[in-house]
């Protein structure tokens, strides 16, 4: 399926999100060049003209499946793609609007539009593998964009993209960051999936877990740290889904007693 | 009678998905519907309940390219809820953030989707091959813009630094100086973009609309000012609902903006139209190079309004960071508690004027948000300019007329993702 010039066709694909993570790509500058030497970009809607239909070696997607129609959407590039990455906290676990699946849907379309809203297709929002398999999932919110650019490396050679399975905390002891648990700021490096070199934290601020858990999540140490902190169970609750709300479908976390 | 409907589905090289879908009849346009097919987020619904501290970190991820402006909009309308003050350097190192934004995302619209069009590419990746030295230019100063986001706010998009009350952590003087001398030698990257685009044709169109955006007495506002417009409104901003309003059109996700029953302007011309008296020595040249007449009333000139305003940032980032230097840079802790409290603020994100309002409990925990961004602003005056354009460009093919009408749109630097999280309606 490779284009004429034996480069891997590549699709990039939004559905609802903020675009940060198509924008992230833009913002490879050191490296836009060299990667569109390794691809042939057939369809990128938010950067091109022309765009084809497929069929594609590789499909990036960004953003979450929020209606009716973007499930019919998924279905389709899944179709017609050989490999399918999920890019981005929304794409991902759902990202920061799956909030809204935990509370009353027709009330919430009242409060932005008013009475007008017969024509709103809103269903609850998910990531993109709760409909199709994807085939590997670059976490974050937005994605990490040198992990990306790995990540197209890797898939130029037919390998798989590897995501690290250790938490922030690691990249944070490699960074020799000071802790910040112990200047009683309510951090969740220590149940967040790493890759993003600690960044937060590095700056001085709280990981706010935009990676998603990791695969051997500890809750209930995190919940132990952090009440002992003061922090409350509706604080936490809203920690744990602020960016990964399909974590709440975890049996571990429907486990757990806040 | 032959009825034709020239559906554009998918605009291309906008942020965000939308449709434009014009009814015509004998060449003449009986009907315009420009529809935003993003899925519906609801920010303001699932933000209530949120924390004050953690609102302008859930709010900025509305929009990615515009997340700085957000989330410094969004901390200062917090801030005034919460009666919070921050010093002069936090309030600088907030606009150096700004100005960053402003560098980043004028030169993505102007050089890598808009561009295309004047030179006859379907878009920036193929535009390398013919033009290698344009498209290095613009990768280096998006960066330019991209590292002034790092510098202040940790990350290019989604800033991780910016809190309410500061920042979890500040630049070095060092690297304050680094970055001030980058953008003084830019300036002569930026000069060449500016004489290039002088020699590109812009498309011949004028309407005469109405046009909004922030004004102050001392500079050219961005990051806060009265409401103000080109017929002479100045407005204190929590009176915004007296002069913007919405409707809420049944065939999209997104609100329109009108004013006076009409459609009216946001953004970088619109800026340029009321704040000229205020510009700095650099923008004003390149105003001058590109024969921009003000006030201007040709949509399209948008996008080098926007080159204009890049320069006029440059000199404002190297006067701030000037001032940064200057100062002690001691960064003071103030006092970050809860309280009932109201908060406004509005901001000129580089696409437009851009709205926030919050009320908060005594938890400080939000109880009501209003967010108006520039896209849901210009709806209403982008489908009237449609109406006004195409009589001038149905004579020519569909390809033709497809290609003038997605060229208006772009014009208009749409933000399509931001669109859909309109206000409440009353
Ligand atoms: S994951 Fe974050 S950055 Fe990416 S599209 Fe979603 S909200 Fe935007
Ligand atoms: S430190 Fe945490 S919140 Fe910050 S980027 Fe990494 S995973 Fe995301």
């Amino acid at each position: 399926m490779m284009s004429d010039n034996g480069k891997p066709k590549v699709g990039i694909f939004g559905l609802t999100g903020c675009a940060g993570c198509q924008l992230n790509i833009l913002n490879i500058e050191d490296h836009l060049l060299d990667i569109l030497g390794l691809v042939d970009i057939t369809t990128w809607v938010m950067a091109k003209q022309e765009n084809s239909d497929g069929p594609w070696d590789i499909a990036f997607i960004e953003g979450s499946v929020a209606k009716e129609s973007e499930v019919e959407r998924v279905k389709k590039i899944r179709e017609n793609s050989d490999v399918l990455i999920a890019i981005g906290a929304c794409a991902t676990h759902g990202g920061v609007p799956a909030i809204r699946n935990m509370r009353d849907i027709e009330e919430m379309k009242g409060t932005v539009y008013g009475a007008q809203t017969s024509h709103l297709d809103v269903i609850p929002i998910k990531p993109v593998s709760h409909y199709v398999d994807v085939d590997a999932e670059l976490p974050g919110c937005p994605m990490d964009k040198m992990e990306f650019v790995r990540a197209v490396m890797a898939l130029a050679m037919k390998k798989t993209p590897q995501i690290p399975n250790y938490s922030v905390c690691y990249e944070c002891r490699v960074n020799e960051n000071p802790c910040l648990l112990d200047e009683g700021k309510f951090c969740m490096g220590p149940v967040t999936q790493a890759g993003c070199d600690s960044l937060c934290p590095s700056y001085g601020a709280a990981c706010e877990g935009c990676r998603g858990p990791i695969a051997q999540v500890n809750w209930g140490a995190e919940v132990k740290i952090l009440k002992e902190m003061g922090a409350t169970a509706d604080q936490i609750r809203r920690k744990f889904l602020k960016y990964c709300p399909s974590t709440a479908d975890m049996e571990e976390f429907q486990e757990l007693t806040l | 009678m032959t009825t034709e409907n020239i559906d554009i589905k998918h605009i291309a090289r906008v942020e965000g998905h939308g449709s434009l879908y014009v009814t015509t009849k004998d060449k003449e346009l009986v009907d315009v519907k420009m529809s935003v097919d993003e899925g519906a987020r609801l920010f303001e619904a699932f933000l209530k309940g949120r924390e004050f501290t953690e609102v302008p970190e859930i709010a900025c991820r509305i929009c990615a390219i515009c997340s700085a402006s957000h989330r410094v909009v969004s901390t200062k309308a917090v801030e005034k809820a919460m009666g919070i003050e921050v010093n002069e350097d936090v309030v600088d190192l907030r606009r150096l953030l700004v100005w960053g934004e402003y560098i980043e995302s004028h030169i993505l619209h102007a050089l890598y989707l808009a561009l295309p069009d004047y030179i006859g590419h379907e878009s920036v990746i193929s535009a390398a091959g013919e033009y290698p030295d344009v498209v290095k230019i613009a990768l280096k100063l998006k960066k330019l813009g991209n590292d002034l986001q790092i510098l202040a706010g940790g990350r290019e998009v989604h800033q991780v630094t910016p809190m309410v009350g500061g920042f979890s952590s500040y630049p070095t003087k060092d690297r304050l100086r680094e970055l001030k001398q980058e953008i003084l030698d830019a300036r002569e990257d930026l000069q060449t973009c500016v004489d290039l685009w002088a020699t590109l044709e812009e498309p011949k169109f004028e309407r005469e609309t109405d046009y909004l955006a922030i004004r102050r007495d001392d500079e050219y506002a961005l990051v806060d000012g009265d409401l103000a417009t080109l017929d002479g409104l100045r407005a204190p901003v929590e009176d915004y609902k007296e002069h913007i309003q919405e409707r809420v059109p049944d065939y999209s996700y997104a609100k329109a903006g009108i004013r006076n029953s009409h459609g009216f302007f946001v953004g970088a011309l619109a800026r340029l139209n009321i704040n000229e008296d205020h510009l700095l020595p650099f923008a004003r040249s390149a105003l001058e190079t590109l024969e921009i007449d003000l006030p201007s009333y040709n949509t399209f000139l948008n996008n080098a309004a926007q080159l204009v305003e890049t320069a006029q940032v440059f000199e404002m980032a190297e006067n701030t960071i000037d001032k940064l230097l200057a100062s002690d840079m001691e960064w003071y802790e103030p006092e970050v508690a809860p309280r009932a409290g109201t908060g406004t603020h509005i901001t000129e994100a580089p696409r437009g004027t851009l709205v926030h309002s919050y009320e908060f409990d005594e938890d400080g925990l939000l109880t009501y948000a209003d967010i108006i961004t520039p896209t849901a602003m210009n709806y209403t005056n982008l489908e009237e300019d449609v109406r006004e354009l195409y009589p001038s460009i149905n004579h020519q093919d569909r390809s033709g007329i497809e290609f003038m009408l997605n060229r208006l749109i772009r014009a208009y630097d749409p933000c399509i993702s931001c669109s859909c999280h309109l206000s409440t309606v009353e």
